[in-house]
């Protein structure tokens, strides 16, 4: 740490998940000296303990061109990022089981294709010959080709390498209590009493973004989602594609390890400052109904391992990737929905932003979301 | 032991030699022998899942059976209301646990206002007493079964750690090779701790390998508990309903 502390960087990245490190790691290949600071170790909040989807099937209608890059930048993370993540590619199915939620599923599958998703209807004799471990008693599905999953526990693994490689410095275990504008840069204050000093600087916190973003004196609400997951020891194989249902409300998959994981965005306890405090019973017994009833040999497992992740999400549930407004060379990116599988693309056009080439596609403009300063706190959740 | 391998006939030809103080093998000279089966134990470690999940207060203590709740003379932990006694609160043995028990439900008792101090103390003096002699023998048990501290650094590099995911002792070099300096890091990195025991088999021995010669296991850390703490089997936990009857919340954005 002395040594950083010494060093004035070009760029100073804050949250060393997976848009906070792909930023960092494009900078650094742009040229620039760049510090990347976690509280605790590189990937493990968000982006190393969520659902691993490569789903087109889940993802926000708009935000389906970011996804399918993203996608492809996961498959191809051993030329890019130096190391497999576990990427696997596989068909996509999204099932409706009654009337209304055919209804819901013809309906946003028309809108994500309208964006550009390969997603079309099918029989259920053409999902069955898809995924033979189907429930026959479906009514209708959606499938989409491009599909697929990545182990997102490796993640951290796969960018420590990556950005050790590019000559990034990481500075993990380093919490952040603080920053400043200080000569015409940002200075940041670590516990400690450490500091890092940069001409730029990114926020890249998920759901601790509305802290860093009061720091330096935006009011931006970010609220926290708590999402849980569900594990089960190695099995047979009993699946072969990506399984979600119309509402949304699943995301299932098979490991080639045998595990199962059991997802859907079902909410648990916790938030930012406590992190997963724990399940709901009734939301967790939901969640695993809702996989046995999708996939019925699934009643034959045990469950190894619970727990939650946390996700971000802005007022219009819409990401903030951009410079922030009335600051100079202060950068924010996060509050992404389906983050996990577009972050590797978010985090290059950002940094394409900050090498000053025209990004590919358009970022998100945080300023929209800027509450005045003195609004009262009680109106988030 | 050194080496076990298969042996004529179907017995396991077994080679044992002197260790160190810390564990460590030794020099001298090994002995073999021919046997029908090898039964390894492989230490006790406090089971304090429940309590690390719940988020007390945890310390490690080798000689008790590694992380363990910190509690006070009475058993109560860093949470109000929790206490901690037996094993899995640090290994004393079966007499001290139920002793302990004892001492916790009068201290929880006088929490509550339905035993007096004075009264406490004088009920809870005998059982001191007796967790003191009960503690003699477990607590001796709980030292003779701590990984010394040569013994992790000694483990060949082929030999497999956690045995639910086959992780190997090179594995989890590599991992820390390549910067993880935590256990949970470890575990995401290697699937170490991942299966059906949760780490309860390896975690200790894990630990020590992340620790490695500094022997810093408080900032190796622990395996995080996390519920169901052993396999749940699925259909026990959803029932049976109809599909009609789930209660879904509101859908997910379009």
């Amino acid at each position: 740490m002395s040594g950083a502390a010494a060093e004035r960087f070009d760029a100073a990245v804050i949250g060393a998940g997976v848009m906070g490190a792909t930023t960092a790691l494009h900078l650094a290949r742009g040229g620039m000296r760049v510090a990347l600071v976690d509280r605790g170790d590189i990937c493990r909040e968000a982006s190393g303990v969520n659902a691993g989807t490569l789903t087109l099937h889940m993802t926000r209608a708009a935000l389906i061109p970011y996804a399918m890059k993203g996608r492809e930048l996961w498959l191809d993370a051993p030329a890019w990022l130096g190391m497999d993540a576990g990427a696997r590619a596989a068909p996509g199915l999204s099932l409706a089981f009654t009337a209304a939620e055919r209804e819901m599923l013809e309906k946003r599958a028309e809108a994500r294709a309208a964006m550009g998703a390969p997603i079309r209807l099918v029989t259920p004799a053409e999902a069955v010959a898809v995924e033979p471990g189907l429930n026959p008693s479906l009514l209708a599905a959606a499938f989409c080709e491009l599909d697929g999953h990545v182990t997102a526990y490796l993640t951290g693994r796969a960018y420590r390498h990556a950005l050790t490689e590019a000559g990034v410095v990481l500075l993990e275990n380093t919490p952040v209590v603080g920053v400043e504008a200080a000569g015409g840069g940002y200075q940041i204050r670590a516990e400690g009493g450490d500091r890092v000093r940069a001409a730029r600087l990114v926020l890249a916190g998920g759901v601790w973004l509305e802290t860093m973003l009061g720091w330096l004196g935006l009011r931006v609400p970010v609220k926290c989602l708590v999402n849980q997951l569900v594990v089960t020891e190695r099995l047979q194989p009993v699946m072969r594609s990506v399984v979600g249902i119309a509402n949304g409300l699943l995301s299932l998959k098979q490991f080639e390890n045998g595990t199962v994981l059991i997802g859907g965005g079902w909410q648990g306890i916790g938030d930012p400052v406590r992190g997963g405090v724990e399940a709901k019973p009734e939301n967790l017994i939901g969640n695993v109904q809702l996989a046995r009833h999708a996939i019925p040999a699934l009643r034959e497992t045990r469950i190894v391992r619970i727990w939650l992740g946390l996700e971000a999400e802005t007022a219009d549930a819409m990401p903030m990737i951009g410079a922030l407004p009335g600051l100079d060379e202060a950068y924010v990116v996060g509050c992404v929905h389906s983050g996990y599988t577009s972050g590797p693309y978010m985090g290059r056009l950002l940094a394409d932003r900050i090498l000053g080439r025209e990004p590919e596609m358009a970022l998100f403009d945080p300023a929209r979301l800027i509450e005045p300063a003195g609004r009262t706190i009680e109106e988030t959740t | 032991v050194r080496r076990v391998e298969p042996a004529a006939d179907g017995s396991l030809a077994v080679a044992i030699g002197p260790v160190d103080a810390s564990g460590r093998p030794a020099g001298g000279p090994e002995r073999r022998f021919e046997v029908d089966a090898v039964a390894v134990g492989n230490g006790l470690t406090a089971s304090s899942d429940v309590t690390r999940l719940l988020r007390a207060s945890h310390r490690f203590e080798a000689d008790r059976g590694g992380w363990i709740p910190a509690v006070d003379a009475d058993f109560r932990t860093s949470i109000g209301g929790l206490f901690a006694v037996g094993d899995g609160a640090g290994l004393a043995g079966a007499a001290a646990a139920s002793v302990d028990g004892g001492l916790a439900g009068l201290a929880a008792a006088r929490d509550l206002g339905a035993l007096s101090p004075e009264m406490h103390a004088r009920r809870a003096a005998p059982l001191r007493r007796a967790s003191e002699r009960a503690r003699r023998f477990g607590g001796a048990m709980a030292r003779l079964m701590a990984l010394r501290p040569g013994q992790a650094g000694a483990i060949p590099a082929d030999t497999i750690v956690c045995r639910c995911e086959d992780v190997t002792r090179a594995e989890i070099d590599a991992a820390i090779g390549e910067g993880a300096t935590s256990v949970n890091q470890l575990k995401a990195w290697t699937r170490c701790g991942m299966g059906p025991c949760q780490g309860r088999i390896c975690g200790d021995v894990v630990a020590a390998l992340v620790a490695g010669d500094a022997g810093r296991r408080e900032a190796a850390g622990f395996f995080t508990g996390r519920t169901p703490f052993r396999p749940l089997p699925l259909d026990r936990l959803v029932g049976t309903i109809d599909y009609a009857d789930l209660k879904l919340p509101p859908p997910a954005p379009l």
